[in-house]
């Protein structure tokens, strides 16, 4: 769907169009469903809070804000809501320390399909590099090469202003492509 | 920083050289493809980051039931639109031999019935030479689709839409029709222009389906095409039906509640226009199945149509049995059993098999 196409939705549906909420919904809840188990981890959770944030902005709807990133907005909403939810849990069930309240995003083998022929070692590579990123920056490079968004957006996802998103992006690549290098040029010299 | 100086990272983190590797921008792909040519000497940077790039888009999308979708989307909707109290519920559908029995069941129908739509398909990165953009929908499925001209199409299950990935300006606007949709079409003709037949070719719609087109200014109006049939029903509007045959063309121009069937297996009988209530064959957008006066083996036809099911009638003088009524389309299993316990016959399903005995 086109920022647009959204867009107009949004319109539709802040003046209480239920099928134009129920159609963002359908849009971008795989999208979401990812992003929120790639937070963290748990998928329940993750059905209740998308739930909740759609039922919430439904009963809202009369003082929901006009905004021209219907994905992004949700992405951010979901996100405020997995916190809030997490920290919740933790309180109550004593489980984890209270400090640990940033996401952890890891990437998984299952991920990635890489068409080479030394597959395996170069996934493994890939894998390592990106499991070695901060916290903050493997969630930036998720939401930039696995849901496509700008650095603007990541910013508004994120809270953070976009040249910040811009250097986490510009050290994480950095830094795989330095593992990467050697099997990078390998494949490059045989493609050549 | 001019590109010239761009270092193996500086490529990495340039959002256009990304949309390049991604091809998610013809624009970008355009202008760094020439960009490569003209700048052998950063050949060796380039491939590079092209390399890195390519490894982290190289994703596998995570599989995910569709059902999870479909029961959250029925959850929302429930807060959305309450059930309504069924104290006086009307039966929800009748038999031709005992229309009047109230019947229990009706009232869990009717709390039941939401409206179901599928919406527009997941984001996704346009390939930049896709030679046709497709919509379609898996049996039980339906989907909302809005087209570049901001049109919408509610395609029905087992249904697929084709078109051009973009609508030139001065072109008319074509879509391509297999299965069942509902088409809610935007009138891009100057105000003051309002017959279809007179109209130049490109501010007209056309929806291709079987042997029709069907061609309108900015109208709504559903398009039945399955096996060997072709059925027109418009809402609202106007609509000019032209039938393509070797060597001549038939013309026909439809008002609202007209219907034409079209039926492959009498290709000389001319088309033949009847008056209709179209909200009875758009129900289905609604979540509702309608029947009127509607026979077995039409419902049976409609049922393994969209759903994709195979239905075995124990008794086949069932099949000449009328129906009467409506039932929501979302639930297959309520659907089935409502129109069992409507026929007075006992229904099992096994996956996609249905035997009503």
């Amino acid at each position: 769907m086109t920022e647009e196409n959204s867009a107009q939705l949004w319109e539709s549906f802040r003046l209480g169009n239920a099928q134009a909420l129920a159609t963002l919904f359908e849009a971008y809840y795989y999208a979401l469903f990812n992003y929120g188990r790639k937070l963290t981890g748990d998928e329940e959770l993750v059905k209740d809070c998308i739930q909740n944030l759609f039922q919430k902005l439904w009963r809202r709807r009369g003082g929901v804000r006009p905004t021209p990133v219907v994905k992004a907005y949700l992405f951010k909403a979901l996100r405020r809501h997995l916190g809030d939810e997490t920290k919740l849990l933790r309180q109550h069930r004593h489980l984890l320390p209270a400090h640990t309240d940033s996401f952890e995003v890891t990437y998984s083998h299952e991920e990635f399909l890489i068409a080479q022929q030394r597959d395996a070692e170069q996934s493994t590579r890939l894998l390592a590099a990106l499991n070695r990123l901060s916290k903050r920056q493997r969630e930036a490079l998720y939401l930039k090469f696995f849901d496509g968004f700008t650095y603007e957006r990541i910013a508004e996802v994120m809270s953070l202003n976009t040249q910040s998103v811009r250097n986490l992006v510009f050290n994480a690549l950095k830094a795989i492509r330095k593992v990467m290098l050697v099997s990078l040029a390998l494949v490059i010299t045989l493609c050549t | 920083m001019s590109h010239a100086a761009y270092s193996t990272e500086d490529f990495l983190a340039d959002e256009s050289f990304q949309s390049f590797v991604f091809a998610s921008d013809p624009e970008a792909v355009r202008f760094w493809q020439r960009w490569a040519l003209q700048h052998p000497a950063k050949q060796g940077e380039f491939d590079e980051a092209v390399a890195v790039l390519q490894l982290l888009a190289s994703r596998q999308p995570q599989p995910m039931p569709e059902a999870v979708k479909h029961e959250e989307l029925a959850k929302l909707w429930k807060t959305m639109r309450p059930p309504v109290a069924p104290a006086r519920a009307r039966p929800a559908l009748r038999t031709a031999r005992a229309p009047k029995r109230a019947r229990r069941w009706a009232m869990a129908l009717a709390a039941s019935a939401v409206l179901l739509l599928a919406g527009l398909g997941l984001w996704r990165r346009p390939a930049p030479a896709a030679a046709w953009a497709r919509y379609a929908t898996r049996p039980g499925e339906h989907r909302q689709v809005v087209l570049p001209d901001g049109s919408r199409v509610v395609l029905n299950a087992s249904s697929a839409l084709r078109l051009a990935p973009a609508w030139q300006p001065g072109q008319a606007r074509e879509v391509w029709l297999a299965g069942e949709a509902y088409f809610n079409v935007r009138h891009t003709a100057p105000a003051g222009l309002q017959a279809v037949a007179t109209a130049p070719p490109d501010v007209k719609f056309v929806v291709h389906a079987g042997a029709l087109d069907v061609a309108v200014l900015g109208t709504r109006f559903n398009v039945f095409s399955r096996v060997g049939k072709t059925r027109v029903v418009l809402s609202t509007g106007q609509i000019q039906l032209s039938h393509r045959r070797a060597g001549s063309l038939e013309q026909v121009l439809l008002r609202p509640g007209e219907l034409v069937e079209y039926n492959e297996a009498a290709p000389r009988a001319p088309l033949v226009k009847r008056t209709v209530k179209p909200a009875f064959y758009s129900a289905w957008t609604e979540g509702q199945l309608n029947f009127d006066d509607t026979s077995v083996a039409e419902i049976v036809a409609l049922l393994e149509d969209n759903y994709g099911l195979r239905i075995t009638l124990g008794n086949p003088a069932l099949a000449r049995q009328k129906l009467t009524g409506s039932v929501p389309s979302y639930d297959l299993d309520v659907l089935l059993n409502a129109v069992g316990k409507s026929l007075d016959v006992k229904v099992r399903r096994q996956g996609n098999r249905v035997w009503f005995d």
